[in-house]
């Protein structure tokens, strides 16, 4: 087995939105195409993939280098490492019915992962630990050998804050008298509160609107609009509202899955999703598969260095985004910027069984 | 027991059990071919020819199409040339039909043919069937409307129920046929609900179809004779989202390996080509569903070449059939396989296997393929670009037959 590029740690102690794309993706190419033959060589099945689709291995531009779509990690194990070297698994939450993903790290690649957040974070929060609060139950981080998304998530981001106090109880109810005990111990404070999109809606906003101060608080959130956009609350309202209702003016989405932990795409103050000097976003026409200009929308396709245990480098997902910009310095962030539009909608083939037509004789 | 609510004729909601309990008296059964059912037949083909649905969906045109005179006409003819001299041909009475859920216009074939041969028809019109099942059982209703049709009008229920098992065993018990289509799962658990003991099931499940191209015939097409080629396995693979049974999920190349993959390399592109002038345009859900199922294959099926032609083709070539579920997702995926001879084949038919579509064979090496494949499976081997052309044979029966009863009738010498 050849030993794993060791450049994605290098790139973990550089700045982390400084970068302009010119620059990042001469960084980035050579790492991914070590990752690339890497994983070929360590997990046979990948390596078959690759050749099969007649991949080339040495891309010559980030855009050309190959993708596996998202999706095969709920069919497929695949793995860089001897099996006595997996030390966690992650498994996606995913839809009632579906088989989640199975994403299986070894120690350096999770380690890597929690810099990877560490840096990402630290940049938005700064270095010192600050109260938190987790807009979810207790419950949720407690087996930490196999980790939901939900629990990874948490538990990714407990070492960002202090005093962790949850909203939720075990039985998913919001404790409010932890609540307003946690607000007045850190009066004046700065704050972290973190969770998911709509139970910040749901079980924060929801429950507290009026009732809570957290106007020294950063609030970081993720899991997708879906559920809020089916009760039309955008983006815009969901802001508004935070702001009205708790005082929460810094409010900040990330976008992130399981098959990539750690290498998160972080709203900045314009609005924006920002790739992290080790990963990126490359936006796909979905006819032709060729990389969109900025401002045409397409499907979302994520680069990440820090991936050794496991081929999910480059993953195509089945999301539909749009690149607003590029090196576009307003906010000090360099590199893309770009939105989510939220998944591909799913159409249903019309369904099996015997047809008719008759082309008569 | 409530619930079923009877769309043709438009007599509203009723109770299952007082819908069969005195129809067989009601309405009495008449002679295979009679001419009011036919007549109702034409009938119906001319409307569904001149209504809006047809216009916009190439399957009810089709279905249209079959709804003429002489064609029909030819199906007696055949039906009773077919007839044994010492056999009365007569209808078996109620025949109860349960569709499938998402192929819109199947329940006007199973319908019709019992009906031509002199059934009384219970049809339970899919649920999710759409706008397309709605326009079909509408123009039905207008039709049947017409006082000359009121003998068929009496022998036909169109009726629409939810997941209700005591419906199901209500309308099962007054049943002489029974004709499930569906999924594996459904038709399994419809067939446990009882039938009269002399009652029979016809039963279409999931099935699996293929493509037998030989290598050198394709190999002699100019590139006007592959475009005929590639529209006629179009229609074939696209009109349902390649999701039909019979439509080819699997094109078995017939001829020397390289000749095959040089005959793959020109055919696949032309399919492509011929689906963009179709106006077939895989929705990206079913792309990206693509993607996935071709990576798979690759680690559990021994596929070992991906090849894409455009979005709407994808062509995975198998390097043997050992491992091949004879699983697609749709959409446009296709395996593909070279056999030196067809021979070679008959050891890969399963039961499954129900619609060969064929190109560049004559009827020996045909019948022998039939032949060599005894038992095992094969129900139709039809042209490349009839796979959907649902006939009186189909899923191995015959289905007028399936829907007669034979009174044998022996004189005194």
């Amino acid at each position: 087995m050849t030993a794993p590029p060791t450049a994605p740690d290098e790139l973990l102690t550089g700045s982390v939105y400084g970068v302009p794309q010119a620059a990042r993706e001469a960084t980035l190419l050579p790492v991914l195409n070590a990752l690339t033959a890497h994983h070929a060589a360590a997990c046979p099945p990948y390596g078959r993939i690759l050749d099969a689709f007649g991949a080339a291995p040495d891309a010559a531009r980030l855009a050309d280098v190959p993708w596996l779509p998202v999706s095969l990690f709920k069919r497929e194990r695949l793995v860089s490492v001897p099996d006595d070297e997996v030390f966690k698994t992650l498994t996606s939450s995913g839809t009632t019915g579906q088989t989640p993903s199975r994403i299986l790290l070894d120690r350096a690649t999770a380690s890597r992962q929690t810099r990877a957040l560490a840096a990402i974070m630290t940049s938005l929060l700064g270095p010192k630990r600050r109260p938190m609060l987790i807009v979810d139950g207790p419950g949720v981080v407690r087996d930490p050998k196999e980790f939901s998304a939900r629990g990874a998530g948490i538990v990714g981001m407990l070492s960002f804050g202090r005093d962790h106090t949850y909203v939720l109880d075990d039985a998913g109810v919001p404790d409010e008298a932890a609540v307003f005990d946690f607000a007045r111990r850190h009066e004046g404070e700065p704050l972290l509160v973190f969770g998911f999109t709509f139970l910040v809606w749901q079980q924060l906003l929801e429950v507290f609107e009026g009732r809570l101060d957290l106007s020294q608080a950063v609030l970081v959130h993720s899991g997708g609009w879906k559920a809020l956009l089916d009760r039309s609350v955008d983006d815009a309202t969901f802001k508004r509202r935070l702001q009205e209702g708790l005082g929460i003016g810094s409010v900040h989405n990330f976008y992130g899955m399981v098959e990539q932990v750690g290498s998160v795409f972080l709203e900045g103050p314009d609005g924006l999703l920002h790739p992290p000097a080790f990963a990126d976003v490359i936006v796909r026409d979905p006819d032709t598969w060729r990389e969109q200009p900025v401002g045409e929308p397409g499907v979302i396709q994520v680069v990440s260095a820090l991936p050794t245990s496991y081929p999910g480098h480059s993953l195509l997902t089945e999301d539909l985004g749009t690149v607003v910009s590029i090196d576009d310095p307003a906010d000090g962030h360099l590199g893309k910027a770009f939105v989510v539009h939220g998944r591909v909608p799913r159409v249903e083939l019309r369904g099996c069984s015997d047809v008719t037509a008759v082309v008569d004789r | 027991m409530t619930g079923v609510q009877v769309v043709v004729p438009d007599l509203g909601p009723v109770d299952a059990r007082s819908l069969v309990a005195t129809w067989a008296d009601d309405a009495p059964t008449v002679r295979p071919f009679a001419e009011d059912t036919l007549a109702f037949a034409v009938a119906y083909g001319r409307a569904l020819t001149a209504s809006d649905v047809a216009r916009q969906h190439p399957e009810v045109r089709a279905l249209a199409f079959w709804l003429r005179e002489a064609p029909l006409r030819e199906l007696q003819r055949a039906f009773e040339a077919g007839q044994p001299a010492e056999v009365v041909p007569s209808p078996r009475g109620t025949v109860f039909h349960i569709p499938p859920g998402n192929v819109d216009t199947v329940f006007v074939y199973s319908w019709l043919l019992a009906a031509l041969v002199g059934n009384r028809n219970l049809v339970r019109l899919p649920s999710g069937g759409g706008d397309v099942v709605e326009a079909l059982a509408a123009v039905a209703g207008e039709v049947l409307a017409e006082a000359r049709f009121a003998g068929v009008r009496a022998r036909t229920r169109l009726v629409r129920y939810g997941h209700d098992a005591e419906i199901t065993a209500s309308f099962s018990a007054a049943a002489d046929v029974r004709v499930l289509w569906g999924g594996d799962a459904s038709v399994l658990a419809l067939r446990a609900v009882p039938l009269p003991p002399h009652a029979t099931e016809l039963t279409f499940p999931d099935r699996f179809a293929f493509a037998l191209l030989d290598v050198a015939a394709v190999a002699a097409l100019d590139e006007a004779g592959l475009d005929r080629l590639a529209d006629r396995f179009v229609t074939d693979a696209f009109w349902f989202d390649q999701v039909a049974c019979s439509s080819p999920r699997l094109v078995v190349w017939h001829g020397a390996a390289e000749a095959a993959t040089a005959a793959s390399a020109r055919f696949f592109p032309a399919v492509a080509r011929a689906a963009e002038r179709s106006g077939y345009h895989a929705p990206l859900s079913a792309v990206l569903g693509k993607f996935v199922h071709a990576a798979a294959a690759v680690i559990e099926e021994d596929v070992e070449r991906v090849r894409l032609s455009g979005n709407d083709v994808f062509a995975l070539t198998l390097a043997d059939a050992d491992r091949f579920r004879r699983e697609a997702p749709g959409g446009g995926l296709f395996y593909e396989l070279t056999v030196a001879d067809v021979a070679e084949l008959a050891g890969f038919i399963r039961r499954r296997d129900q619609t060969v579509t064929h190109f560049g064979f004559d009827a020996t090496s045909l019948r022998a393929l039939a032949e060599a494949s005894n038992g095992r499976g094969i129900d139709r081997l039809v042209p490349v670009g009839q796979a959907l052309a649902l006939q009186r044979f189909w899923d191995g029966y015959d289905l007028l037959a399936g829907f007669t009863r034979l009174t044998h009738v022996v004189p005194e010498r």
